[in-house]
């Protein structure tokens, strides 16, 4: 049970937070919800991949005096990776803001269901 | 390995959050969830050791809650489940 | 309509299984020799202090190693928030064709000092304090802190906003959403500019052992990632003005 909770359980724990995206995504009819479900989803991912670069005894990617040697450190390749996703993230954000001030504006409404009969009008 | 069970108890919480900013009826209660949510995934990075990370995160967090509100002023709060 | 809602709950639960017998052929967490550790991070973290000056491996790998990279994700930055603006703005557009309303007038209705004793007062002891941790974050960032230049542009882009949430579009301490469109561009053009300044002194685009200056190479380094990181920096925060900005735009009523 120890052994399963250390190794695999907290990537099950991470893909359920993902699966919430999908599910939010196709599920939910407000516009806004989708949106939320669609970071949800990006964090999972983030999260995902800073589980990969976990090592055992490693410290935080910062470099200290006279510990030296690749087995100290957590590989910092990921957070680099991530961190510029996390803020191009609050810039799609924006983007996908806009679009839904711009439907709102033109139908007066971000419920799916009567967002689709005020278009067919 | 005693981090793993915090570990795995953070991301327990941020699926309730998560889960909660999803099934509420009200947009804005929906937006605040939304702020723990992100406020959870700080704690998670910082327990995984991504200092970088966590802290592009906090800020980052509270910029999009700002976004969120700001746009939720030209929308309608309320949501259907 | 049922069944397509059950049929989609189904993708759903079969993706989530796919999902989860494929997660337990993963490496185990924790496990030192996995291959997303044994490869290339390894350079990263035993050379990065020797080759590039910086303390911090994420600051090395970020505006050294994969400064290219780097340059893209600015690139994106400053083009979503583009983006944002001129769907924002073209919308508002559309709406006042009619009314011979100039797009510079626009929206400028929100000039009423709207924040009560208490918020101004706080404000007026946060803004500095937020501002001097934005640039310290910026100047600590290579110097063994967490930090850098995109999480330095966020906190400054904070500090203004704050502002313009309390004393509304009239702030004193405040950019315009043009300006920091504006602004936005320089930072992006900041950092390639380092990179063409490399190729013009005959390197490879972004190598700052290059320049011809008498220092040695990891200093070399360590002021072309200050370089790119003030470019950055400048792109992250305008960007964010400019958004926000943008959303906050009052509806034209008139």
């Amino acid at each position: 049970m120890r052994e399963l909770f250390t190794e695999h359980l907290i990537y099950w724990l991470i893909l359920f937070l993902f699966m919430l995206g999908p599910y939010g995504m196709i599920f939910k009819k407000n516009l806004v919800k989708k949106l939320m479900s669609m970071n949800i989803m990006q964090v999972a991912v983030i999260l995902f991949f800073l589980a990969l670069g976990q090592k055992t005894g490693g410290t935080i990617p910062i470099n200290l005096p006279g510990l030296i040697g690749a087995e100290h450190y957590i590989n910092p390749l990921p957070h680099t990776l991530m961190l510029t996703a996390i803020v191009v993230s609050l810039a799609t954000l924006g983007v996908s803001l806009g679009l839904l001030l711009t439907v709102q504006k033109r139908y007066g409404t971000l419920e799916e269901d009567e967002l689709l009969r005020r278009m067919n009008q | 390995m005693p981090g793993a069970f915090f570990l795995g108890f953070l991301v327990f919480l941020m699926a309730v959050t998560g889960l909660s900013a999803l099934f509420a009826r009200d947009l804005l209660a929906s937006i605040i969830m939304f702020s723990a949510f992100s406020y959870f995934a700080v704690l998670t990075y910082l327990t995984m050791g991504a200092p970088d990370v966590a802290f592009t995160e906090a800020v980052v967090g509270v910029v999009s809650t700002t976004f969120f509100i700001v746009a939720l002023r030209r929308m309608k709060r309320g949501s259907s489940k | 309509m049922k069944f397509v809602r059950a049929g989609a709950l189904l993708v759903v639960v079969v993706m989530t299984v796919v999902l989860f017998i494929g997660a337990g052929a993963l490496p185990a967490i924790y496990n030192p020799q996995s291959p997303a550790s044994t490869h290339v991070s390894d350079r990263y973290i035993e050379k990065s202090v020797e080759e590039t000056g910086s303390l911090n491996f994420v600051t090395a790998v970020l505006a050294d190693y994969r400064g290219y990279d780097t340059l893209g994700e600015t690139t994106v930055i400053f083009t979503a928030g583009l983006a944002a603006v001129v769907l924002l703005r073209s919308a508002q557009k559309a709406d006042s064709r009619g009314k011979k309303v100039p797009l510079a007038k626009a929206g400028k209705g929100m000039s009423e000092r709207f924040g009560t004793i208490v918020l101004n007062t706080a404000a007026r002891f946060v803004i500095p304090f937020v501002t001097l941790y934005g640039v310290y974050v910026l100047v600590g960032g290579g110097e063994g802190n967490p930090g850098g230049g995109f999480q330095s542009g966020a906190v400054l882009a904070i500090a203004i906003i704050i502002s313009r949430l309390v004393y509304g579009e009239g702030a004193a301490f405040n950019i315009s959403g043009d300006l920091a469109l504006i602004l936005a561009g320089i930072g992006t053009f900041i950092y390639a500019f380092v990179g063409v300044l490399t190729l013009l002194w005959g390197g490879n685009f972004l190598e700052y052992g290059i320049a011809p200056f008498l220092m040695s190479a990891a200093e070399k380094h360590s002021l072309g990632i200050s370089g790119i990181e003030i470019g950055v920096t400048l792109c992250v925060m305008a960007t964010i003005i400019a958004i926000f900005d943008a959303l906050a735009r009052k509806e034209e009523v008139s």
